[in-house]
């Protein structure tokens, strides 16, 4: 296992303020303390070179978790290994192993050109030279980072960060990958080749990756394996194909136009029980469950009734996480 | 730690310093007007210092030009520290702003990446305004000054340097539980306003304290009392050391205890 996390659980103190002068006052003397949960009993393994999807909505606990696998935070409860070793107690040795990207934080140097900050990289890393110039050489024209590698960060554009962010992340091989929202406000073209790019290290260099992200796509184009979590707990583990019959019922669908006027539409009687028809007029759209197959279904109407414009959709992945999070 | 490691610090030091200067640079003027200030705040005090000692020639046995040593000794010291060490005056904005996390990922020391981040360079100011006033005393002084003796010199004002830096260390980790400890670090800053003069002239409980629980006494007044040959006591000598070694430990441990209380920021 590359990562071992079990009961792993994280309070965070927060100290209410009193509203006005008085109140101020008085949280001066004797402050009010609330505890957020924002982690509790979260278990997680990875094997080697494994890509999961760590989804869930906004505060979650999905940045608190990785926070902790990479030794910025410590737990309050609850063991954590990472290639063998507490990323607490052995912080340092844990940075060698790990690599990280803040889609919300950059992690590198705001004044510095990329170039620069890469060679900075390299010496607090100890990269040995050879390794780090194959390294260098490969990420700056797979990620086209050269165009800008002069320029200092703060001038670059969200797109360009991020590129130089993963690729400053992956300087030093780690052996694990944290990607906290690496996508965020990022266009299009610039997803794509983010994610051609984990999927091409995720294989390569067999990097064990842990991926955060609100962009749906990205996990199904790269993550196998999903991790929901939702207020702290982990509420599903599994494959995306698992995740869609326990979440989908009723999230597929065949709609159609009737070329002529019908006045009930009629499935066979096996399907029966699994299907819904909602009907205005010619437009049909029948909704039915994992155990009617959408060809069959097709098949047995076009039999029946002459139809066009047909419309064949499987379980949206939105729809199936929206009703995740609702659970 | 181990030497090799301490080398791959020593190293590492000046390229993220070279760095951090490359942005103080672009702001010249600022990097001026910083070391001009530094330099008129250290002469004020000395002008206080000579307009004493026209009224009473000695003080507690400390000759003017004796005590224009410990001066000077004080703002090497805190002219190192205030250049060296910058970087923790960010702690607070670092906890705030949740841009710690950024230094937690590096496989290098947190407390190494708080100071290596920032420089200040206008503490050469108060380094070079020492210098000077310290070679005059000992020119005036005619002490006898031996390259063992000069060694010794550099020692104590690394080491005076390093207790400062402990004493704002301390200071500055406070910010793990009230978010700005700024106030904290400028009250003890101000405490090391005492070690400018033989600490002999205070009351004994400000002599203890500043001996034995906040150390300036040895960032300027023990150590001037060995090299001016006053005293050879081992507190004079062998004091500087222990004391640093004493508040650095210490500030190493309160700070990874303060690590652990770190709550960063957001989701």
């Amino acid at each position: 296992m590359v990562i071992e996390a079990s009961g792993l659980a994280k309070d965070y103190v927060i100290h209410l303020k009193g509203k006005g002068l008085m109140g101020m006052a008085k949280s001066l003397l004797r402050s009010e303390k609330k505890v957020v949960h924002a982690v509790q009993d979260v278990n997680l393994n990875m094997e080697e070179g494994e890509l999961v999807g760590y989804i869930g909505p906004n505060g979650a606990g999905k940045s608190t978790t990785i926070k902790m696998l990479s030794g910025i935070l410590t737990p309050t409860k609850g063991s954590v290994r990472v290639c063998g070793i507490d990323p607490q107690k052995k912080r340092i040795q844990n940075a060698m192993n790990v690599g990280a990207v803040f889609g919300q934080k950059t992690q590198l140097w705001w004044d510095l050109p990329v170039r620069e900050t890469f060679d900075l990289l390299r010496r607090m890393y100890n990269i040995p030279m050879e390794r780090y110039k194959r390294n260098v050489d490969e990420f700056m024209d797979y990620l086209d980072i050269g165009a800008f590698a002069e320029q200092p960060v703060r001038q670059l554009s969200l797109g360009q960060r991020m590129r130089a962010e993963i690729a400053a992340s992956l300087l030093h091989d780690p052996k694990v990958l944290f990607l906290d929202e690496p996508t965020i406000g990022l266009d299009v073209n610039v997803k794509v080749s983010m994610r051609e790019f984990v999927k091409k290290i995720n294989k390569e260099r067999n990097v064990t990756i842990l991926l955060t992200t609100h962009d749906l796509q990205d996990i199904e184009e790269l993550a196998k394996r999903i991790v929901v979590i939702n207020h702290g707990q982990v509420g599903f583990d599994g494959s995306m194909e698992e995740l869609a019959s326990k979440y989908a019922d009723g999230k597929r669908s065949v709609s159609f136009t009737l070329q002529q006027d019908v006045p009930e539409i009629t499935l066979p009687e096996k399907m029966a029980g699994h299907y819904t028809i909602e009907r205005e007029g010619r437009q049909v759209k029948i909704r039915h469950d994992g155990h009617v197959n959408a060809s069959d279904l097709i098949v047995a109407l076009i039999q029946k009734y002459r139809l066009k414009d047909i419309d064949i959709r499987g379980p949206q992945i939105e729809d199936v996480v929206m009703e995740v999070y609702r659970s | 730690m181990g030497v090799k490691r301490l080398w791959f610090y020593l190293k590492l030091y000046p390229c993220l310093v070279s760095k951090s200067i490359q942005g103080t640079m672009s702001y010249k003027g600022d990097f001026f007007l910083g070391a001009g200030a530094s330099v008129l705040m250290q002469s004020l005090g000395f002008v206080f210092l000579w307009a004493v000692f026209r009224e009473i020639p000695e003080i507690n046995g400390w000759s003017f030009y004796q005590m224009v040593f410990v001066y000077g000794m004080s703002a090497i010291s805190l002219g190192l520290n205030e250049f060296l060490f910058a970087g923790s005056w960010n702690v607070g904005r670092y906890i705030r702003e949740g841009s710690l996390d950024r230094l937690l990922l590096r496989p290098i020391g947190t407390m190494f990446s708080v100071f290596a981040d920032d420089v200040g360079i206008h503490g050469l100011g108060s380094v070079l305004f020492g210098l000077a006033v310290c070679i005059t005393s000992l020119c005036r002084l005619q002490v006898g000054f031996s390259v063992g003796k000069l060694l010794f010199w550099l020692v104590a004002m690394v080491c005076g340097a390093l207790i400062f830096f402990s004493v704002n260390m301390i200071c500055a980790a406070l910010a793990f539980w009230v978010t700005d400890s700024q106030s904290a670090m400028i009250l003890f800053q101000n405490t090391s306003e005492f070690c400018k003069y033989p600490i002999t002239i205070y009351g004994r409980g400000l002599q203890i304290l500043l001996t034995y629980i906040i150390p300036f006494g040895f960032c300027s007044y023990y150590p001037a009392g060995f090299l001016l040959d006053m005293s050879s006591k081992p507190i004079c000598w062998l004091g500087p050391l222990v004391a640093a070694g004493t508040a650095l430990t210490a500030a190493k441990l309160f700070w990874r205890f303060a690590l652990g209380k770190y709550q960063s920021g957001g989701g």
